[in-house]
């Protein structure tokens, strides 16, 4: 382990709540790193923010300093932007500064070749002599949603959410992150961890599993320097909070001179299958996925088993869902007889009489009793989560147009679908059974109007069949991991 | 486990990163595993004195330290069934031995009676560069060498990871006993899984080990060949 010393508290705090900040390469040019950094850092959070460039009086109305050894205070923390052969010497003066951390946004290094790697390597011999501690280089920025910091150049206010992000690419941070915020989830820090020339990818998990903000750790991997570090934080952490990951590069092979058949056979990719199988790390394939899994952790409980209860508008659907769970090795719950005979009462005759669930083409009218048939649903012994393909709930719109509702009506109607969602929030909770629905009620379900009406009923939302079984396979997964490891 | 690592020890002393077959095999008798009879015969003479206790028919290998694929090297001849063949294969793989490795010390050939055909496993570990040691089960034959059927763990190993190690596999239902066939039997496999990763981890200079094959039956498991290499 070449990773000189363990993080203290002291460089984690100058990092996250540094109470002054230096942009070295701060600008006026709008669009560029250093305007940006600036305008993040000056928008929020009680903080100094110092601004320095040897070519300009002042930026954004600040007084410029020429280096950061003409700053008149102590410096906690700096945000580097310069050109990449100018960083060594900013980083001497940051040391003889006494500055404690910093944030290398400048790209050009390790990430280019040999010469890059040799300039990295030089960053990291500096900082570790003169004790900073630094994120990147080639990173696009830090944020803690705690003390209001970003070094992204975000402007506006920060919600405070208990999902950390980490990410070995800064255009993959902000992409899962503003996936994410879409959807409703906010963040306690999100990091882009760049070349990872000081602190790496496990040196941030150690630090986010002893966070109080941070409840669930999304990651974004393309590769670790100390696997078996990793692994063991991993084992630790994902008995409390579950971690997420993407991790590409699975065809790069490590270099290795073995002589037995077995090394032969392991590729790099089929070691870190193994590693995040067996310390609980839910590793999905790709962003879209993790965005699902996130948001399923935060919003729904998990499930005891994979046996699904299907519940749809009409034959076609359902038998679409059903293969989807199928291939993705979920099973077809059997209903019990005790809801056929609950659901007898609110479907037509001919409804088939078996999971998945055929409501046989409701009018518009007859919605109504989705919350009735999905509760049955939920109460079934048989059954561990719902996919739910029914309207449980309308946009205005169609309240409108399908149901001639006039405003007052609406608001009658949308009273009745809260104290509905009320309801299966309970179930749901008791039970331990996620609901899940999908986008193929286009118009139905996902508007801004009906998506808070959701939420509250811990209903979680999916584009599609697939990509709901998929996030359950991970979710059943994760739950017998869980149940495996803490029966010991 | 004193026997294993005085074998370990004694290879070492010698300078030597790769065990022999037979000291292979007995390191792992040694830890509990079943691992099938092989000794060592210096001459013609030991080689058929061996058969007549052990009973035909054999299989007979090339010992020596410095040939590590012997079958390359013309070193294995199998299905022996009575003297003459044995005296026939002794000849040959001398003549071919010494043809093809000139430089190498020749022992002998190792004598191992011919196992019971049973479904072909191979169990092995290496030490990844990131991860250090890990341990990996597959099916044996074809299955390894064109499927790449086999899942991997990192060491040490606990029970549920061995039974999970097995069940990955695509060729889980061969185990099982597919259209009539023996069944093999998984308690004995997760057993061998436990035993070399609890090796290993008491033993760190190991590098690489095969047990290939292992075969597996009804009611136990037989390792068939095996290969220890050292951290150099």
């Amino acid at each position: 382990m070449n990773n000189a010393a363990r993080v203290t508290q002291d460089s984690w705090r100058y990092l996250f709540s540094p109470a002054s900040v230096a942009v070295i390469g701060a600008s006026n040019t709008a669009g560029s790193w250093g305007n940006n950094a600036m305008k993040g850092l000056l928008n929020t959070g009680e903080r100094r923010v110092y601004p320095v460039n040897p070519n300009s009086a002042e930026v954004l109305g600040r007084k410029a300093y020429h280096s950061v050894l003409d700053i008149p205070d102590p410096v906690d923390l700096v945000v580097i932007v310069v050109a990449e052969k100018l960083v060594p010497d900013v980083l001497r003066e940051c040391v003889s500064k006494g500055v404690k951390a910093a944030v290398i946004i400048t790209a050009g290094f390790g990430e280019t070749g040999e010469p890059g790697r040799k300039l990295e390597a030089e960053l990291a011999e500096i900082a570790r002599q003169g004790g900073i501690r630094f994120i990147g280089p080639n990173s696009m920025g830090h944020a803690d949603t705690r003390t209001q910091l970003s070094t992204f150049g975000q402007s506006g206010e920060m919600p405070r959410g208990s999902v950390a992000v980490l990410a070995q690419s800064g255009n993959m941070c902000l992409k899962i992150v503003r996936n994410l915020a879409e959807s409703g989830v906010a963040f306690s820090k999100y990091i882009s961890t760049g070349n990872e020339a000081d602190l790496r990818m496990e040196d941030y998990l150690e630090y986010l599993g002893k966070d109080d903000d941070t409840k669930i750790i999304a990651a974004y991997i393309e590769g670790l320097r100390d696997g078996r570090r990793f692994f063991r934080l991993a084992k630790e952490i994902t008995v409390r909070k579950p971690i997420v990951v993407v991790k590409t590069g699975g065809t790069q092979e490590s270099a290795r001179a073995v002589m037995s058949h077995t090394g032969a056979l392991a590729g790099a990719d089929t070691v870190y299958t193994a590693a995040f199988k067996q310390s609980g790390v839910i590793r999905v394939e790709d962003d879209d996925e993790l965005c699902d899994v996130v948001y399923a952790l935060l919003n729904s409980p998990l499930p005891r088993s994979n046996r699904v209860g299907i519940l749809s508008i009409g034959g076609g659907p359902g038998a679409m869902t059903a293969e989807a769970c199928e291939k993705e090795g979920l099973a077809i719950g059997t209903l019990e007889p005790a809801t056929i005979t609950k659901l007898d009462k609110y479907l037509p005759s001919r409804w088939p009489r078996r999971n998945p669930v055929d409501m046989s083409g409701p009018s518009a009218a007859e919605f109504s009793v989705i919350a009735d048939l999905l509760t049955a649903l939920i109460e079934d012994k048989n059954l561990d989560f719902i996919f739910l393909l029914a309207p449980i709930v309308m946009d205005r719109a169609l309240l409108a147009s399908r149901m001639g509702l006039n405003p007052e009506a609406i608001k009658a109607y949308r009273e009745k679908e809260e104290k509905n969602m009320m309801l299966i929030r309970e179930k749901v909770e008791k039970y331990e059974k996620p609901v899940v629905t999908m986008w193929q009620m286009r118009g139905l379900s996902n508007t801004p109007d009906t998506a808070p009406l959701l939420r509250k009923g811990k209903v979680l939302v999916c584009a599609n069949a697939r990509r709901a079984a998929r996030v359950l396979r991970y979710l059943v997964w994760y739950r017998q991991y869980l149940d495996a490891t803490t029966r010991k | 486990m004193n026997n294993a690592s005085q074998i370990i020890d004694n290879t070492r002393k010698q300078g030597r990163a790769v065990l022999t077959e037979i000291e292979a095999k007995r390191v792992f008798k040694g830890i509990g595993i079943n691992t099938i009879e092989t000794r060592l015969a210096s001459s013609l003479k030991e080689a058929t004195a061996i058969c007549d206790d052990m009973g035909f028919p054999v299989v007979l290998k090339i010992a020596s330290p410095d040939i590590t694929h012997k079958s390359d090297a013309g070193g294995v001849k199998v299905g022996l069934k009575n003297k003459t063949e044995v005296r026939k294969a002794y000849g040959e793989i001398m003549a071919s031995a010494r043809q093809k490795y000139p430089a190498a010390r020749i022992e002998g050939v190792s004598v191992q009676s011919m196992a019971r055909p049973g479904i072909e496993i191979i169990i092995g570990m290496f030490k990844d560069a990131q991860f250090g040691p890990v341990i990996m089960f597959g099916l044996g034959g074809i299955f390894v060498e064109v499927l790449k059927d086999v899942s991997f763990r990192l060491i040490p190993i606990v029970q549920r990871d061995a039974e999970e190690m097995i069940k990955e596999i695509k060729g889980y239902s061969l185990l099982q006993g597919y259209r009539g066939q023996e069944p093999a039997n998984i308690p004995s496999l997760v057993d061998i899984l436990l035993k070399v990763s609890d090796f290993v981890e008491r033993t760190p200079e190991i590098k690489e080990i095969d047990l290939n094959p292992v075969f597996a039956y009804k009611d136990s498991a037989l390792v068939v060949d095996a290969r220890i290499v050292m951290e150099g």
